[in-house]
């Protein structure tokens, strides 16, 4: 919202600065965003009469004039205008003066001639945009030698542009703007003047030409409508639209600019009809559904479930607090006019405005709630200056139908509360001059309450707390003090997540990989690569993120081609953060019909470590990534085995799930080539998640201490052929079951294939560790696990001991 | 002090020849270093009688010397030598070995948890799809009201949205959880708003919410203080200006002085001398009855900070795409 300083200024007295003001203004609640200085663009520029012209005797297009600027002595300025002539009035910018800010007239000689000053016209004045036909000629009443910037009214003034929340549809308005200004001042705002001269008031009443029927009282309580007659197309005076202007509002006539003028004065919206063209006089307000109408803008509508009209007789005139119609727009030949000032509800116009995208100055203001005592006031406030600025003659009295009158509000304030709620006591008379001041009514008082009557410009205000909300805004948060302690009940720490996850992104950065944060919205087609159970949203920005990600995968390989499109092969990088299925949950989802989890996703990419002068420079493999995943394994410690099985996927061309006690936790893959193909990825990519939620629901392991044995390991070695289809992990797993107590920890030290039947037989060599945490072993100890181990990989798998 | 003189002459000459560099340099630290034997006399020199002072510090000055050209013609003789080759070059690089770094919003969002932990704040989290009802309607945002414009809302289904901020977890809290109650939520929000380098249509918010007996603003203003001292510096001031959110009242934006230019004004305060970062007011009756607490009872605050706003004017990054682009060349600078 703009607010002019000087306008302002006409309904309440202060005399701080525009920029003190626009800190008062901001520390009551009414941001000021800018200011903007206006006013003359130019200084020394005065009226001047062309008392001769002559053809420059050096260039074809220019004339060599005499111009009288009022004192006698007619000066010589060369002009380039087509339309100077002897005898015009003109705006002349003398030597000195100044235009567009920075632009010093100067005597100059052009093709030879004398120049003292230059001819203006409208565009040079920086008072009509682009290039002007020609000089402005003016009025000959005009004295030569009179300043002209004083003659266009165009003082040095202040537009402050005031961001208004959207509670505050009062402070729409200059009047309302200024109520919040009296609070701070301590003064009282002044209505304008809205005293009509006799001379422009007809003798019949307007319900002599238009009757007026609500047939939706919820949603328009109040209408007035005031007809107005002989009006002339004129335009409005220039002060009226220098205002306009400095609103961003375009000036137009009389008629159309009064009604601007007044809603940007009082906060009352208002619609002119022209008259001539309703077909009936009888204006009804009533729902329609279903209908095309055409507005003003020249637009055709379709007008959603019951949307209030404004009708003449039966055909919809108006779109009610929103646009009028086309049908029956005020145009230059108007002269008789229905002016309209109505309250219309404000969920009833947004509702309208919201399923047609339509936003107007209107519809802003009624969607925020108008002053439902201001519409007989504005009408008249708008038919006066109709009048009196258009010609005309108004009615001597409007039609105004109440189909519905609204309570006032009483409240109760207690002071015990204000303390309650700001920790502070604010002193009484402060109360009653905040209250008085912003035009709520003291109704009644005792020592420790008052009752207060809302006034109607603040529909917002409805309970206790809105009153002590307007009291602080006044009185200011700067009187409510820091304490010296910070006091704190004892609250049992609810259970949070943060520091578990914190630790997994740290466990990751000490692995080496960068923590990354992806968008949760993505393509569509990306996000069907990982699955069918979909969360589209329904109103996306744009099609590259109409998707909620059914997994991290797709949002780290688009951050790995980025990389690896600036040049970043090595990728090792990490993120954790939500996933969204289309699909029920009954663990975890809040939601119904939603599975939304939290994952821990990693991938790895490119080199293992940099290329350096004393390590191989060797490409990531399954296994490394398999590796971190064993090791950060670990660190959830869980009571049960984590295992692993190998199982078909689409995405992943390798591809291991995670599971405990056959609940999937994770999963481990390499993307196939036709994902990888896909993102336009240039190498192979690793990729690992885990589902932090069903991790969180695994029973933890409970750490015991166990004695460690004094007597020293012993390290043994044994290699097997085996068939190739024999996992590797059940020989190792098969391998420790033999004596759990005994044989401490295998590892696998050595893999190959067979030399004769390469795609039949591998050799598989442990390397186990043995421990008694009784005794020494001795050799037949030893030989008999041994023994004991081939004889169960012999059983089990088939496996033949290598060298036996 | 004369035979202590003699008795270094002998030591010297019991140390020559010296045949390595190794040698050289022993000899220097045992003789002329700062705790060597010839400098340990010359410290000496100062308790020597008057009279003897010349004499003494004669005897010292040619002892220094020989030890000197001792070491000069065994270090000229060294270098005439071809040159000695290390076991090992030690000036070689280590193994590459890298950490990964967090996130910039993660590194500013642990910092601040971490301040409202220590003043006693639990941790909580809620979904990133929400409900119309926890999202708007508990927390005082009435169906058709203009407050809904505050936010532009991206939807699921018609009563399924995805959350515009971090308030509702404060409802899901409140239902989980008698008053007392002191909780931040931290987590990631959407809005729909065109993309371009100041906004984005997702963003990170960390909301507090405190619900206990005779709570009022100035307990409010108490936290907002310390924290804005903890998180920028202990010379860190603020100031509060009224504001509008549909689920506290009353409602302040909350500035602090720039920590770059301590308020004298530059060009991350935009001149200003004050940063706007963050939204608070009194919990509102109407948001602590949809969460059955009464509020004739209880009282609380509320407030909330977007992260990723806070992370750009702490590291000056000018352009929040750079965020989610997630370069690694960026991210490593944090
Ligand atoms: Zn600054």
């Amino acid at each position: 919202m703009k607010i002019i300083y000087s306008w302002l200024k006409e309904f309440v007295d202060f005399d701080w600065t525009a920029e003190e003001l626009a800190n008062k203004l901001t520390m009551t609640g009414l941001e000021v965003e800018g200011i903007e200085r206006t006013g003359a663009g130019f200084k020394g520029v005065v009226v001047g009469k062309v008392v001769s012209r002559e053809k420059h005797p050096n260039a074809d297009k220019l004339s060599v004039c005499m111009v009288d600027l009022g004192d006698g002595h007619p000066v010589q300025i060369v002009c380039g205008a087509p339309n100077v002539a002897a005898g015009q009035t003109v705006p002349v910018a003398t030597v000195g003066a100044v235009l567009g800010g920075d632009f010093v007239i100067k005597k100059a000689a052009i093709r030879g001639q004398e120049s003292n000053g230059m001819i203006c016209s409208k565009s040079e004045l920086g008072l009509e945009e682009g290039k002007s036909d020609g000089i402005w000629i003016l009025e000959d009443s005009l004295i030569a030698g009179l300043d002209f910037a004083t003659i266009l009214n165009l003082k040095e003034d202040y537009v402050l542009e005031v961001a208004i929340t959207a509670n505050r549809g009062d402070a729409l308005s200059h009047l309302g703007v200024a109520r919040d200004v009296a609070a701070l001042a301590g003064k009282m705002v002044r209505m304008p003047d809205l005293s009509i001269d006799p001379k422009y008031l007809s003798q019949s009443e307007s319900s002599e030409k238009i009757k007026i029927e609500i047939e939706s009282p919820e949603a328009c309580s109040t209408y007035v409508g005031w007809y107005i007659e002989g009006l002339e197309a004129r335009q409005s005076p220039e002060w009226m639209q220098t205002r306009l202007k400095q609103m961003a509002l375009r000036p137009r006539n009389v008629l159309v600019d009064v009604t601007n003028y007044v809603m940007m004065e009082l906060g009352q919206p208002l619609h002119a009809f022209d008259y001539d063209r309703l077909k009936t006089k009888t204006i009804k307000v009533k729902t329609f559904s279903g209908l095309s109408f055409t507005t003003l803008d020249s637009k055709s509508r379709q007008l959603p479930e019951n949307a209030l009209m404004i009708c003449d007789g039966e055909e919809p005139v108006a779109i009610a607090g929103i646009m009028g119609g086309e049908n029956s727009e005020v145009v230059d030949s108007t002269s008789k006019v229905l002016l309209e000032s109505a309250w219309f509800n404000p969920s009833s116009v947004r509702k309208t405005a919201k399923k047609l995208s339509l936003s107007t100055d209107s519809s802003y203001r009624f969607e925020r709630g108008i002053d439902h005592n201001l519409q007989t006031i504005a009408a008249r406030r708008a038919a006066k200056l109709i009048v009196e600025l258009g010609g005309g003659k108004a009615s001597f009295k409007p039609v105004e139908v109440v189909a519905k009158p609204t309570p006032v509000l009483e409240l109760t304030l207690r002071f015990a509360q204000v303390k309650r709620i700001l920790g502070i006591e604010i002193p009484k008379d402060s109360i009653h001059q905040i209250l008085d001041s912003l035009g709520f009514k003291m109704v009644g008082e005792n020592s420790t309450e008052m009752m207060v009557k809302v006034p109607s410009h603040r529909p917002d205000v409805t309970r206790e707390i809105d009153l002590i909300e307007e009291l602080i805004r006044i009185y200011g948060f700067h009187h409510v003090p820091e304490a010296e302690t910070v006091a704190v009940s004892y609250t049992p720490e609810q259970k949070s997540y943060y520091s578990e996850e914190n630790n997994l992104r740290h466990l990751m950065n000490g692995a080496g990989f960068q923590e990354i944060l992806c968008n949760s919205m993505i393509p569509k087609a990306d996000a069907e690569l990982v699955t069918s159970e979909i969360v589209p949203i329904l109103n996306p920005q744009s099609e590259d993120m109409g998707i909620m990600r059914p997994a991290l995968a797709p949002g780290m390989l688009a951050i790995a081609v980025k990389n690896q499109n600036h040049g970043l092969a090595d990728l090792k990088f990490f993120e954790l953060g939500h996933c969204f299925l289309k699909k029920p949950s009954k663990r975890y989802s809040k939601i119904s019909g939603y599975d939304e989890t939290i994952h821990l996703g990693f991938l790895l990419s490119g080199n293992f470590m940099p290329v350096s002068w004393n390590h191989e420079s060797k490409p990531v493999s399954l296994f490394d990534l398999k590796g971190y995943l064993n090791a950060v394994i670990g660190a959830f410690q869980f009571a049960d085995p984590v295992t692993l099985a190998v199982k078909e996927s689409s995405y992943y061309e390798d591809y291991l799930t995670l599971n405990v006690k056959n609940q999937e936790i994770g999963y481990l893959g390499k993307i196939s080539k036709t994902v990888q193909n896909f993102y336009g990825l240039k190498q192979p990519v690793y990729i690992a998640e885990f589902y932090l939620d069903e991790i969180r629901a695994l029973k933890p392991r409970v750490a015991r201490y166990q004695e460690l044995s004094k007597f020293l390991p012993v390290e043994k070695d044994m290699a097997f052929w085996v068939s190739k289809t024999v996992a590797a992990e059940d020989m190792l797993l098969s391998i420790q079951s033999v004596k759990p107590e005994l044989i401490r920890n295998v590892i696998i030290f050595d893999v190959f294939e067979a030399k004769q039947n390469p795609d039949q037989e591998k050799s598989v060599a442990f390397r186990m560790t043995l421990q008694n945490s009784e005794k020494t072993f001795t050799d037949e100890d030893i030989e008999g696990i041994m023994n004991e181990v081939n004889k169960t990989l012999e059983d089990k798998f088939k496996a033949r001991l290598r060298g036996a | 002090m004369e035979e202590q003189i003699k008795l270094v002459h002998e030591a010297i000459d019991a140390s020559l020849p010296l045949s390595s560099s190794d040698a050289i340099e022993a000899f220097r630290i045992r003789f002329l270093g700062r705790k060597g034997t010839v400098s340990a006399l010359f410290e000496q020199l100062g308790s020597v009688p008057k009279e003897q002072k010349g004499q003494v510090g004669k005897l010292l000055n040619e002892l220094k010397i020989k030890a000197q050209s001792a070491i000069d013609s065994a270090s000229a003789a060294e270098n005439g030598k071809s040159l000695v080759i290390p076991k090992t070059d030690l000036t070689l690089p280590g193994t590459p070995i890298q950490f990964g770094r967090l996130h910039p919003l993660t590194v500013v969002l642990n910092e601040m948890i971490e301040i409202f932990r220590f003043l006693g704040f639990s941790v909580a989290s809620g979904p990133e799809l929400e409900h119309d009802w926890y999202n708007f309607e508990a927390l005082n945002f009435e169906h058709d009201h203009p407050a809904r414009d505050m936010q532009d809302t991206y939807f699921i289904d018609k009563d399924l949205l995805l959350r515009t901020h971090t308030s509702p977890v404060q409802i899901r809290v409140m239902e989980n959880q008698k008053p007392p109650i002191r909780s931040i939520m931290p987590g990631r929000v959407y809005r729909n708003e065109a993309v371009s380098a100041r906004s984005y249509c997702l963003f990170h918010q960390l909301e507090g919410l405190l619900i206990d007996k005779n709570v009022s603003f100035v307990d409010l203003k108490t936290i907002l203080l310390a924290f804005a001292r903890e998180f920028f510096g202990p010379q860190t001031k603020i100031k509060l200006r009224p504001s509008y959110f549909p689920f506290t009242e009353p409602s302040a934006e909350v500035d602090v002085s720039c920590h770059l230019c301590h308020g004298k004004g530059c060009r991350v305060c935009k001149h200003s001398g004050w940063l706007e970062i963050l939204g608070c007011g009194m919990v509102d009756p109407n948001v602590l009855k949809a969460a059955k607490i009464d509020p004739e009872v209880y009282s609380g605050y509320a407030f909330g900070m977007g992260i990723d706003r806070i992370a750009m004017m702490r590291y000056g990054i000018d352009d929040i795409r750079l965020l989610w682009d997630n370069n690694l060349r960026f991210l490593q600078q944090f």
